[in-house]
């Protein structure tokens, strides 16, 4: 199975999200992986999130906090902990 | 089946109804779980309304719904209680009383009328069918063939009594007592005097009797009759009297000096008396009695009485009144309680009575009657009417016309029965027909307090019309009345100043801020404060029964219900239709208080990661061993990447993570 991965960023833990890579990103193996988020503003503090998922297709399905059940957002993935909060070429906070 | 219109009726709490549209139909409704807390009818049902229940509490009647509050005795002279003793006038032939309702007699116990002898006010003649008398007047001497030999009083249960305070005419055949027959409905207690006695005729032959004590007043008012050429009374040993009347007092004339007792009568006193025990089917109409009182107010003599007694459905003629298959009460297997008393039982005036029996099924058994001419007709309820006779011991024996008992003989009652009475009766009361206290008639009078009163004759005066009466509202304020200066459209009194005023009936209650100009009505006009009216007492009608002793019958059973293809269409029309218990629940919806908890699996378990479970089927998997009423949330973990750093750059970030594999 294949993962891969999409970033979003957010001023605030609570949204909105927004994503950053509309191409998933292919897990890079061993090597770890690696991505720059541009075009921010300096100073400004960001939150950001990484979601592991499927890529069949055209259609990206969300792995990680992947609720189960009918008729709930599968956008709970912003309850993901795996969320890092940095501010641009500033301070960086390690969640 | 039933439809449920606009028009259906709020049939409670759970069961608003009535803004379902008129298209809508159902299959019907009679399976509302019973909350017996709440089901009660707040208005009367449509015809298309379906009932569903009915609150029961004890039969709505007359003596436990309608309460009276005596006002009668605020002047001294009304003020007559029956333990009042009698007063004794010796060597006298006049006597003032200050009501027209007394006895009087000269017959005591003990010939020498001494301290010890008790005055005796009443006498049973003892029935001249069964001892005749020398002739049909009013000369009682007994026929010289016959002689009556033995004499005594029974109770009710036919056991002898030994009593001090009778006294036997056996010339006449007269016995001479105070005892008063009595039968409390509502309790059911009755006592009842029965004098048995024997009659031997011409051949020596012996033969017994048993009757009901059946009293008349020894004296009685004098008619013309009994007068000579002066107006005075024939002083032949008859007794009556005469009674003038004078500003402030009756003036009671004997035959001739002598020692006489008088009493006055407890129903002297004008007041207000409740209507016989009705139920809801009846007229509950108040009764005032009869009289006449006198009152001196500032040296001004005051007369009280009722005007419109002459006024009143006299059948054949005043003071008569017909009584038509009226229900009688069962008061023991051969004794029954009519409605009225002082009934008329005396064939030479047409004093008759006819009774009609109907077992509980109404299915007629029998018809009695005491009047010759009826004897083997048909009445009314199919059956002959017999009639009692020394030969035929089949009918009615005896009746108790002052109480109103009638004593039935070959016959054995059932309390089950139904007993239908027809007679006259001596009216002794004003019935007050204006107003029909029963609440079911006539709900106006349930949160209202009708208040009578008599306005007197004073000496320059002759009333036709003296009783009046008031209603007040919850806060007292009198808002109808028959009183000539009070208007009705406005609920005003006009006062002798000529302006329009409120008037507060007792007082005004302390929640009326706006009562500037108002009047007192009992201060105002009554004796209570400085008017002359009488009042007689305040009215109430109300339901005595305490809620615990209610009884809830639920008349529906389970069954029907909305048609299945309509459920949503009911339940976005209203979602009370859920109250059903066959669509909702037994007793309500369940909500879980907090009751949730949160599930993970591992995200390896799915198939979209190499598993072999669809979502659905590890959600079902977790319902099945979650309790009732608990909701799992549910989620699935594994694929979590974790952020291992950030490197901040002049308007970018760089992340880093590890691999999933």
């Amino acid at each position: 199975m294949s993962i891969y991965y999409k970033i979003y960023i957010a001023p605030d833990p609570l949204g909105p999200w927004q994503l950053v890579n509309n191409e998933p990103l292919p897990d890079n193996g061993s090597a770890g992986n690696e991505y720059t988020i541009e075009n921010l503003i300096n100073d400004n503090l960001y939150y950001v999130m990484v979601v592991g998922g499927t890529f069949v297709g055209n259609t990206f399905t969300p792995l990680c906090g992947q609720p189960i059940g009918p008729n709930q957002d599968s956008g709970a993935s912003i309850a993901n902990p795996n969320i890092i909060a940095a501010r641009v070429k500033a301070v960086a906070y390690l969640g | 089946m039933a439809t449920v219109t606009t028009s259906t009726a709020t049939l409670g709490l759970e069961l608003t109804l009535n803004s379902l549209p008129r298209t809508f139909n159902t299959d019907v409704i009679l399976n509302v779980y019973r909350r017996h807390e709440a089901i009660s009818y707040r208005s009367k049902d449509t015809i298309d309304a379906a009932n569903v229940a009915f609150f029961g509490s004890k039969e709505l009647i007359s003596t436990s719904a309608l309460h009276i509050a005596d006002r009668s005795i605020s002047i001294v002279t009304n003020r007559i209680d029956k333990l009042d003793k009698p007063v004794k006038i010796e060597d006298m032939n006049e006597y003032t009383v200050p009501t027209d309702k007394f006895i009087v007699t000269d017959v005591y116990t003990a010939e020498d009328n001494g301290n010890n002898s008790e005055a005796l006010f009443y006498q049973h003649t003892i029935s001249i069918d069964n001892l005749p008398r020398v002739s049909s007047s009013d000369d009682l001497t007994i026929d010289s063939d016959y002689k009556l030999t033995s004499v005594e009083v029974l109770d009710i249960n036919f056991n002898s009594l030994r009593l001090d305070n009778i006294k036997i005419n056996y010339e006449e055949g007269i016995v001479y007592n105070n005892l008063i027959s009595s039968f409390d409905q509502e309790n059911d207690v009755a006592s009842v005097y029965y004098i048995r006695y024997s009659v031997k005729d011409n051949v020596n032959k012996i033969t017994s009797f048993v009757e009901l004590v059946n009293n008349k007043t020894i004296f009685s008012p004098a008619d013309f009759s009994d007068l000579d050429m002066s107006f005075n009374i024939i002083d032949d040993g008859r007794k009556v009297y005469l009674a003038e009347e004078n500003e402030s007092e009756l003036i009671i004339k004997l035959p001739h000096i002598g020692n006489y007792s008088f009493q006055l009568l407890e129903d002297a006193r004008i007041k207000i008396i409740p209507p016989p025990q009705s139920d809801v089917d009846d007229v509950w109409n108040l009764s005032i009695t009869n009289g006449k009182i006198f009152n001196t107010i500032d040296g001004i003599g005051y007369k009280y009485s009722i005007a419109e007694f002459a006024n009143q459905n006299w059948n054949p003629e005043q003071p008569l009144k017909k009584a038509t298959l009226e229900d009688a009460e069962f008061i023991s297997e051969n004794l029954i309680k009519v409605r009225k008393e002082n009934v008329l039982y005396n064939p030479t005036i047409s004093g008759f009575i006819d009774v009609l029996v109907y077992d509980d099924d109404n299915s007629p058994l029998a018809a009695f009657t005491t009047n010759p001419s009826l004897e083997g007709e048909v009445a009314s309820n199919s059956k002959l009417y017999e009639m009692w006779s020394p030969g035929d011991k089949t009918g009615i024996r005896s009746v108790d016309g002052k109480v109103g008992i009638v004593d039935l003989d070959g016959f054995k009652l059932r309390s089950d029965y139904k007993i239908k009475a027809s007679y006259n009766y001596e009216e002794t009361n004003y019935e007050f027909t204006r107003i029909d206290f029963n609440p079911v008639n006539n709900p106006d009078v349930l949160i209202k307090s009708v208040s009578l009163f008599i306005d007197p004759d004073s000496n320059d005066s002759s009333k036709l019309k003296t009783l009046y009466y008031t209603v007040a509202d919850r806060s007292g304020k009198i808002v109808k009345s028959n009183l000539t200066n009070f208007s009705n459209d406005d609920a005003k009194i006009r006062t002798d100043d000529g302006l329009w005023r409120d008037v507060y009936y007792e007082n005004v209650p302390s929640y009326i801020t706006d009562a500037i100009g108002s009047i007192l009505f009992l201060d105002q006009y009554t004796v209570v404060g400085s008017g002359v009216f009488l009042p007689l007492g305040d009215v109430f009608v109300s339901e005595d029964s305490h809620p615990d002793l209610s009884t809830i019958i639920d008349v529906r059973s389970p069954g029907g219900g909305i048609k299945e293809s309509e459920m949503d269409s009911a339940k976005s029309l209203q979602q009370e239709v859920e109250w059903y218990w066959d669509i909702g629940f037994w007793d309500g919806i369940p909500y879980p208080g907090g009751a949730s908890y949160f599930v993970e699996v591992p995200i390896s378990l799915l198939e979209i990661a190499g598993g072999v479970f669809k979502t659905n089927e590890i959600k079902d998997a977790v319902d099945r061993h979650t309790a009732a009423g608990v909701y799992a949330i549910v989620k699935a973990y594994g694929i979590d990447p974790v952020i291992s750093g950030v490197i901040p750059g002049s308007g970018l970030l760089t992340i880093k993570w590890g691999s999933y594999t």
